[in-house]
């Protein structure tokens, strides 16, 4: 195992790797890329076909929902960003704006899916939601209503900073419009990076969050709000009865490790999960983590 | 600040009016027993001592009904089966309609009264343990940064390179360094790897059945996974590495303060106050930790996600989490209304207490 | 001599890259130059206090790190100091003024009376030393002289150690906040130290008018004293020897501009006595004159705002810049009064057109992410691009080449910036143009670009108003009847 290490080309060479990997946001996309990768190849063989497709379309699909939550948080939260610098001298209106956001804050996150989670189910049992890609569209939208405010604060918070320098009025007298201003000058060339760096981070807050709340609802008591009404994702089937026995057996392994090569074959389905949502949850937030260093924010 | 804490009190009225406009509107119209059609079952039901779903009873049952009526025992199978299954609707019904109608008792109060205290306390240890246990993470995360001494990587290399002869030294003692790098990686990844996982990928791997008692347990998971501590350490890391650029690191280093974190004792780390004489670390730690101190407000809220997110994974009976699951499912809209109440009072209540610590602190900086 | 090659990269591109930067041991250095063209990065990299994340550092060849740990840079920092520009960035928010002039190697409280006395000329400071430092108090010219007191300090223990032999003490832009009064003051205790003891200074400037108040008391330090001008040639750092007569005969040959006859029509009337935040700021003939009088500005014509620092200069051009609110405000533009402050889509249509200002800090007034030509895009009227072309060439001479309109603005130096901060003013048609310290961060040669691109466009018929602290330059060429003096009660 060492032997790559008696080179001192190699060693050279492996040093400027590990550096990169403490320097380099991009390295830990690849890093994760490949993770994925490695672990798909492993099911492949030695997964069952019927249980690696469920994976499959469990991770495509909590990929998919997360992705597009983040999209739409951008959608809501750019123009209200706009709207809310707009409507600031307008004061009984932007505070009662204001005193809503504030109390949306207050609101923990899970409780806001929750609530979410239940209309999507009273929608689905009077068979307003049906096909599954509408489904995973109105998961994402729940879950965007959720973390967009955390957007939203951002942008305001650079508007507001840009604001108090020079920089904001220097352009009002020289007749730049308000619009472009927030819109051009400081949200698109000032603030891309920020906003690429929550975006990132809202990304990790989604798949958590969806994983647990269809963790939860299909591990609850599943009378009425039923796992099945949703499209498979990581959270739903790391909750079914075999992948938590594969769950336990980490704990087990840890304890008596001669039953640790069990874990890649026996168990391999609630591990593979498992290992798919804490690794993409760990390379999300180093991505963000090596990007807002790289980026000095 | 009177003005923020008029503005926390109207939302919780605010909310309180929605919610309670909410479970008033949602209730359901009161539940009577439907007896069913046939007469010979309808009879059937009305006899109270009868409990088909025990084998005595079953068997009695039957034998009467086949002796009233012989040559029919498909018919009376199938009787006693509708019996059975009638008798489990009204019962699940009652139950049901026993939740939602009960008028709110003592009792049901107190149940309620209690696991909110329960959560509380289980909220309020895990909130100050994070609180304060993050600017310590962080600023070891910082001081491990700004170290420009061989990072783990390079010692290993170079003690390879001794057990490979590449390099003059003592090979035993690398072969012991080579043994403890690798000690440190794995407990390391398993940290990381724990402080990364939902809570319930942890709970899992150690047990199946999560009881009442399990405080302890709910409040290691809760301070220990569902990334909370680990992405509040990071904030506290940005916000001191933003410190560290800012002109007064600057001064302070003209001044002869000391700058080399190679040489910074980490057990500063685990004093409450962080005291490093003569090194702007103390500086930057000053600044950061009072720039952290209004993150208590979003730290609230993320804490009662994860606390909420346990309760409900792992099923622990007699919690609040747990209780506001299963009244969503049972559609108890005014449990849940309850709850959700309790919890947004909770979380104002600390919000509003950060406001006026922050607002205290930041007073004395303000020259009055 | 002491002579440095510094090369500094970031891992994009190269930052800075001199050769052969002299400083004479024991002797006064003033790095002239535009600023952004990595005078602060030197004097950091030289004092041993640059930030080596994402840098690479070279001095003599010798990599960073070991520059730093070097016997002699540790002797030079212990009995030097360095005091940074931006003053208000540099004192810890947490700890009183008090403390920080009394930390680590500055314990020692011997000589704070008699030098606050120099640089507060005779004012108490004991009021000052139990507060916290907050954005306007202390003001940002006591801030200034705080982190003075600091390196006098430094320089007092240096005077007093017989043994102490290598010192260096670096000053970047020691005058930046200060008026033309406190910076005396400054110079004059800096050089009555020096007489007692010389040590290494240098003091980065681009204030020229330094050049005259030396020529004028320390005349028998010129030998001890160097003039070095920094410029920026093709991504190239390069150090001349500045003769400080370039200026002073540039200056003489300065023409007063003549005052516009009574008949142009008056552009701007404000009368004297604005309440704001509790202070009443008038307008005087002179400073010693209690009789108050309106400010007008009249097409064609220069107007010089001149005040101490502190007073209030920048706020009265960002009130009549409806930026600002005040009590009791008589403002009209071409007789006509000015609209509340709260009537914003009123004030919409006033600038950009009728009227216009341009801020002191060049960083902070362009979208340093922007390109150049999108620093002039959005602007009232439209602009014709061929125009616009010609009046780069007006301001950064005709050999620019058309490849300077995609330069990011954050890569250009800090002269090029005011230039572009200036050119977007220049190009509106407003009639009248505030004008907030127009020569900050400029060498001497675009200054002299920049006094002429003013005098056209004020012959052209526009109003100008100028708050600057560089009085010697202005007073040459403005009236004195345009001059007004600013007062706060």
């Amino acid at each position: 195992m060492y032997g790559i290490f008696t080179n001192r080309t190699a060693m050279k060479t492996f040093e400027t790797a590990l550096n990169l990997i403490q320097k380099q946001d991009r390295l830990w996309l690849l890093g994760w890329m490949a993770g994925m990768a490695i672990v798909w190849t492993w099911d492949y063989f030695f997964l069952n076909a019927p249980a690696l497709r469920l994976i499959e379309s469990a991770f495509l699909n909590t990929g998919l929902v997360s992705l597009l939550a983040v999209f739409f948080a951008l959608l809501w939260s750019w123009p209200a960003a706009v709207t809310l610098h707009f409507i600031e001298s307008k004061r009984p209106v932007y505070m009662s704006v204001i005193f809503f956001l504030n109390i949306v804050r207050s609101v923990p996150q899970i409780l806001g899916v929750l609530i979410g989670y239940t209309v999507l189910t009273v929608l689905i049992e009077r068979e307003l939601l049906e096909s599954s890609d509408a489904k995973l569209w109105a998961m994402a939208l729940v879950i965007s209503f959720v973390v967009f405010l955390e957007l939203l604060d951002s942008l305001r918070e650079r508007i507001r900073w840009f604001q108090r320098s020079d920089f904001y009025p220097a352009m009002l007298v020289s007749g730049v419009s308000e619009s472009r201003i927030i819109q051009y000058d400081i949200l698109w060339k000032n603030s891309r990076s920020h906003i690429i760096n929550k975006l990132i981070a809202m990304f990790g807050t989604a798949v958590f969050l969806q994983c647990s709340i269809d963790f939860i609802i299909s591990v609850g008591l599943s009378t009425e709000v039923s796992s099945q009404n949703f499209p498979a994702t990581l959270g739903s089937l790391l909750a079914k009865m075999d992948s938590k026995k594969d769950i336990l057996a980490i704990g087990n392994s840890l304890f008596n490790p001669e039953y640790i090569p069990r874990l890649f074959t026996t168990h391999l389905q609630g591990i593979t999960v498992a290992f798919l949502i804490v690794f993409s949850l760990l390379s999300i937030y180093m991505i963000n983590r090596v990007f807002a260093l790289r980026k000095r924010l | 600040m009177k003005n923020k804490l008029l503005e926390h009190g109207y939302s919780v009225a605010a909310v309180g009016f929605v919610l309670f406009f909410f479970s008033w509107a949602l209730r359901t119209p009161a539940y009577s027993v439907q007896y069913p059609s046939d007469p010979l079952l309808n009879k059937l039901t009305k006899i109270d001592s009868l409990h088909p779903e025990k084998p005595l009873h079953r068997a009695l049952l039957k034998e009467s009904l086949d002796s009233f009526y012989p040559d029919q025992s498909a018919r009376n199978d199938s009787l006693i089966d509708a019996l059975i299954q009638w008798r489990r609707d009204t019962y699940m019904a009652a139950i049901k309609s026993a939740r939602m109608d009960r008028e709110w008792s003592w009792n049901r109060f107190n149940d309620l009264a209690a696991m909110y205290s329960t959560f509380i306390v289980a909220f309020t240890i895990v909130t100050a343990l994070i609180y304060f246990g993050s600017p310590a993470l962080g600023l070891y995360q910082f001081i491990r940064y700004n170290r420009v001494c061989p990072p783990d990587a390079r010692q290993w290399c170079e003690a390879c390179r001794i057990v490979f002869k590449k390099i003059p030294g003592n090979r035993s003692h690398a072969f012991r360094r080579i043994a403890s790098l690798k000690l440190k990686w794995f407990l390391k990844s398993i940290a990381y790897a724990v402080l990364f996982s939902p809570a319930y990928v942890v709970a899992y791997s150690f047990k199946t059945n999560f009881e009442k008692d399990s405080m302890v347990f709910l409040i290691a998971l809760g301070f220990g996974t569902n990334g909370l501590l680990i992405t509040s350490a990071y904030k506290c890391f940005s916000i001191l590495t933003s410190e560290s650029r800012k002109g007064y690191v600057e001064t302070a280093r003209a001044k002869g303060l000391s700058a080399d974190y190679d040489h910074l004792p980490m057990r500063a780390l685990l004093q409450p106050g962080k005291y490093f004489s003569n090194h702007v670390a103390g500086h930057i730690y000053k600044q950061a930790v009072f720039q952290y101190r209004p993150a208590l407000k979003e730290l609230a809220s993320f804490v009662v996600t994860g606390l909420i997110i346990i309760e409900m994974a792992l099923n622990i009976q007699g919690h609040l989490g747990y209780e506001l699951l299963k009244s969503v499912l049972y559609r108890n809209w005014d449990v849940v209304m309850v709850i959700i109440f309790g919890i947004f009072l909770l979380i104002k209540l600390t919000e509003a207490a950060a406001d006026v610590w922050h607002f205290h602190e930041s007073n004395r900086y303000e020259n009055v | 001599m002491t002579s440095y090659d510094i090369e500094i990269a970031s891992s994009e591109r190269h930052l800075v890259r001199i050769r052969d930067f002299h400083i004479r041991p024991n002797a006064v250095t003033f790095l002239l130059g535009e600023s952004g063209i990595g005078k602060t990065l030197i004097a950091k990299a030289l004092y041993g206090l640059l930030d080596r994340s994402g840098l690479t550092v070279s001095i003599n060849d010798m990599e960073y790190s070991a520059y730093v740990a070097s016997p002699e840079v540790n002797t030079l920092q212990r009995n030097g100091f360095f005091v940074f520009q931006e003053p208000s960035s540099h004192f810890h928010p947490l700890l009183t003024i008090g403390e920080q002039i009394r930390e680590a190697s500055l314990q020692e409280t011997a000589d704070e009376r008699e030098i606050a006395e120099h640089l507060w000329n005779g004012a108490s400071i004991e009021s000052l030393l139990n507060i916290y430092p907050k954005p306007f108090r202390p003001s940002g010219g006591e801030k200034q002289r705080f982190l003075l007191v600091m390196a006098f300090k430094k320089i007092k223990t240096f005077l007093r150690h017989a043994d102490a032999k290598d010192a260096l003490f670096i000053f970047d832009e020691p005058t930046g906040s200060l008026d033309n009064f406190y910076r005396d003051r400054f110079l004059n205790f800096l050089f009555a130290c020096y007489r007692q003891k010389s040590f290494t200074a240098l003091i980065i400037t681009h204030d020229y008018s330094m050049i005259t108040e030396i020529h004028r008391r320390h005349s028998d330090l010129v030998p001890k004293i160097d003039f070095t001008e920094m410029s920026n040639e093709n991504g190239q750092q390069i150090l001349t020897s500045f003769a400080p007569k370039t200026y002073t005969h540039w200056l003489s040959g300065q023409k007063v501009l003549s005052k516009a006859s009574n008949e142009a029509p008056e552009l701007l009337r404000l009368a004297s006595g604005i309440n704001i935040f509790g202070r009443r700021l008038s307008f005087h003939r002179s400073p010693d004159d209690p009789d108050e009088v309106p400010l007008i500005l009249r097409a064609g014509e220069w107007v010089y705002l001149k005040a101490p620092s502190g007073v209030g200069k920048t706020t009265i051009a960002k009130i009549i810049a409806g930026l600002m609110p005040a009590q009791s405000i008589d403002l009209q533009f071409e007789r006509k009064p000015a609209p509340a402050i709260s009537m914003r889509s009123e004030w919409k249509k006033i600038w950009g057109r009728t009227l216009t200002m341009v801020f002191q800090h060049a960083d902070e007034a362009l979208n340093q992410q922007a390109n150049v030509a999108d620093a002039l895009k959005g602007l009232p009227p439209s602009l014709n691009q061929e125009n616009v072309w010609q009046h780069i060439q007006t301001m950064y001479g005709a050999d620019i080449e058309k490849k300077f309109l995609k330069q990011k603005i954050a890569h250009l130096s800090g002269g090029q910036k005011q230039r572009l901060n200036l050119l977007r003013a220049l190009l509106l048609n407003a009639k009248i143009v505030l004008l907030d310290e127009p020569l900050n961060g400029l060498d001497f040669q675009s200054l002299s670009t920049v006094i002429e691109r003013l005098r056209q466009k004020s012959e052209a018929g526009t109003g100008l108003v100028v708050i600057s602290h560089n009085e010697e330059i202005f007073d040459a060429l403005i009236p004195k009847e345009n001059i007004y003096f600013l007062k706060s009660v």
